[in-house]
């Protein structure tokens, strides 16, 4: 299948413009800012799969991207694993934390999922703040290695400053999209759909609604975990406020502003709601009720999200050709 | 093809289905009738998985199907419509389709990440089927619609779309004809003969007895859980019970 030539262009333009972003901003704080914005993403993106794909809100985003953090700066830290071991590690294990809490809680539907969810992000929180022994508690990790790929002495790449690093998690972030823009257009990527939009009709055409979810939960929790081992090896200090609540509805308006169920929405609504509070920093008084305000408009001027107008705007046009086709 | 033998399943002290007997053949169309709350969407519900009887067997092409979930009986065969009308509202008509096609497609997921022949096959295959179900229910013309915006009877015939998308050989229909006008309801009756003659085995459940006469080969009747009649619509329109559960007892009016 080719793509379309306007999508074509829409898209290579977004990227290109991703790439040269800190080249404008040129400043250390900004470009530390960018990095945190794609960072963040990886929690909407994550979130988006769960919720905006499969239709189960989960209110345990931050706790596993958090989780990550803690995974990826532990397998450094006690056992010495370099980066990239370090990531998949985190994966794997995101994963197997992913398997455990959602088997219990996807027994239960709709909000009685969340709930359980958010319980679960609690116990996680509780656990890692009494674990001195391992996680140092509220004091948090420190010396955390920083990260880069090698071989030997002979080859190494470290990503130690703010500019390479957010190369790094730019081509995972764009990677992450690319797999996941993929995955939906499987078979598997239909069921989730399927399942948010009628879970019943999904099991009657051999969708089962249990292990789809299960799937789809795991995957978040994946995406979002190695969100937070980025996190770990560039901010290089975790503590248990990673886990904290504000960031639960705080991952949702990213999602949402976005677009739920878009591929594109996760990273458009991470980077509006990491960037927009910096740039309101000037007016440090006024900070929060300008990101409101920003907040409230989205949402009256786009009510299925940003990519989710896009979409729309799509459709109108392919249906006025299809109109004036058939006139 | 299908067999239910002593089929019972009971809530509590109610026996919604009570030992019933009942066998569908290879391409017949078989219609369940009965008044309200006779049990004839909850033996639908024990055939396709949703429930679990309490005693008795279901036999699916001579394996027993009773108590396995929803999923597997599909995949076994088997697909369903609803009584309340059950699309996937926030799609198209076209990604209903394709949605359907789950049961005889595979993930690939390698095939779809590099784009692969055999990814573009199965696509083509499914593309193909899709287009093919949107002829036969003439709704070309709705194919980028989103499915709540269908008038009811479109979305009760892409109800019927998706389970015919699915390709399985078993298709139970519950109601396909409620809260149609007359037109809808005549197009219906042709659409299930054609399923039919695809050859595909049909059970439905419908109130409508005009249609239930004119299209089904044999009827069976639910009342209060038990089976009271399995004939030819001539000898069902004609037995003193089946009259009885549905008008009572000539007694009660003297």
């Amino acid at each position: 299948m080719i793509m379309p030539r306007r999508k074509f262009l829409l898209l290579s333009g977004l990227i290109l413009i991703l790439i040269l972003l800190p080249w404008v901003l040129q400043a250390t704080y900004t470009r530390h800012i960018l990095v945190m914005a794609l960072i963040y993403t990886f929690s909407a993106m994550g979130l988006n799969v769960i919720f905006g794909f499969t239709g189960q809100a989960a209110f345990g985003q931050p706790a596993f991207f958090a989780l990550g953090a803690y995974i990826s700066s532990l397998l450094a830290l006690k056992l010495g694993f370099p980066f990239g071991m370090c990531l998949v590690g985190t994966l794997v294990l995101s994963a197997g934390f992913g398997f455990l809490i959602g088997y219990p809680s996807l027994q239960l539907r709709g909000i009685y999922f969340g709930i359980t969810t958010m319980a679960f992000a609690q116990i996680l929180y509780y656990i890692v703040s009494n674990w001195v022994d391992l996680t140092r508690g509220p004091m948090g990790l420190v010396g955390i290695p920083p990260a880069g790929f090698g071989y030997g002495d002979s080859f190494r790449i470290v990503f130690d400053n703010e500019l390479k690093y957010y190369y790094l998690v730019l081509a995972a972030a764009l990677l992450a999209l690319f797999f996941l823009a993929r995955l939906m257009e499987t078979r598997l990527g239909r069921a989730f759909v399927a399942i948010r939009e009628n879970q019943e009709l999904s099991a009657s055409i051999g969708i089962h609604p249990f292990w789809v979810k299960m799937i789809a939960f795991m995957l978040a929790c994946m995406i979002t975990g190695m969100g937070g081992s980025f996190y770990a090896h560039f901010v290089k200090f975790v503590s248990p406020i990673e886990f904290q609540w504000y960031n639960i509805g705080l991952t949702f308006i990213m999602v949402i502003t976005g677009g739920i169920g878009t591929i594109w929405g996760p990273l458009i609504g991470g980077a509006i709601f990491t960037v927009l509070p910096e740039v309101f920093r000037a007016v440090e008084t006024y900070r929060n009720i300008l990101v409101g305000a920003v907040l409230i408009l989205i949402v009256i001027f786009f009510p299925e999200g940003i990519m989710g107008k896009v979409v729309q705007w799509r459709e109108r046009r392919r249906q006025t050709a299809l109109e004036r086709k058939n006139a | 093809m299908l067999e239910a033998k002593k089929l019972t399943v009971a809530f509590g002290g109610l026996v919604a289905v009570n030992q019933v007997d009942l066998s569908v053949s290879r391409g017949e169309i078989l219609g369940m009738i009965g008044p309200n709350g006779a049990g004839k969407t909850t033996f639908f519900n024990l055939v396709t998985g949703f429930l679990v009887p309490t005693s008795g067997q279901i036999l699916f092409k001579g394996e027993d199907i009773a108590g396995l979930p929803p999923s597997r009986i599909a995949s076994l065969g088997i697909c369903r419509t609803f009584q309340i009308t059950a699309v996937f509202p926030g799609l198209t008509v076209w990604e209903n389709l394709l949605t359907g096609t789950y049961c005889w497609t595979r993930t690939r997921f390698l095939a779809t990440l590099v784009r692969s022949r055999g990814y573009a096959e199965q696509r083509r295959e499914m593309e193909k089927q899709a287009g093919e179900i949107l002829e036969f229910l003439r709704m070309e013309d709705q194919k980028d619609t989103r499915a709540r915006n269908l008038s009811y009877g479109d979305q009760r015939r892409l109800e019927i779309g998706i389970a015919l998308a699915s390709r399985r050989e078993f298709l139970l229909l519950d109601e396909p004809a409620a809260g149609m006008n007359p037109e809808e309801t005549q197009t219906l009756s042709q659409v299930i003969r054609q399923i039919r003659d695809k050859g595909i085995t049909i059970f439905l459940i419908e109130h409508h007895m005009q249609l239930v006469m004119g299209i089904c080969d044999r009827i069976v009747v639910l009342n209060y859980g038990r089976m009271i009649a399995d004939g030819t619509p001539l000898e069902i329109s004609r037995n003193p019970q089946v009259i009885e559960a549905y008008l009572g007892k000539e007694e009660e009016f003297a």
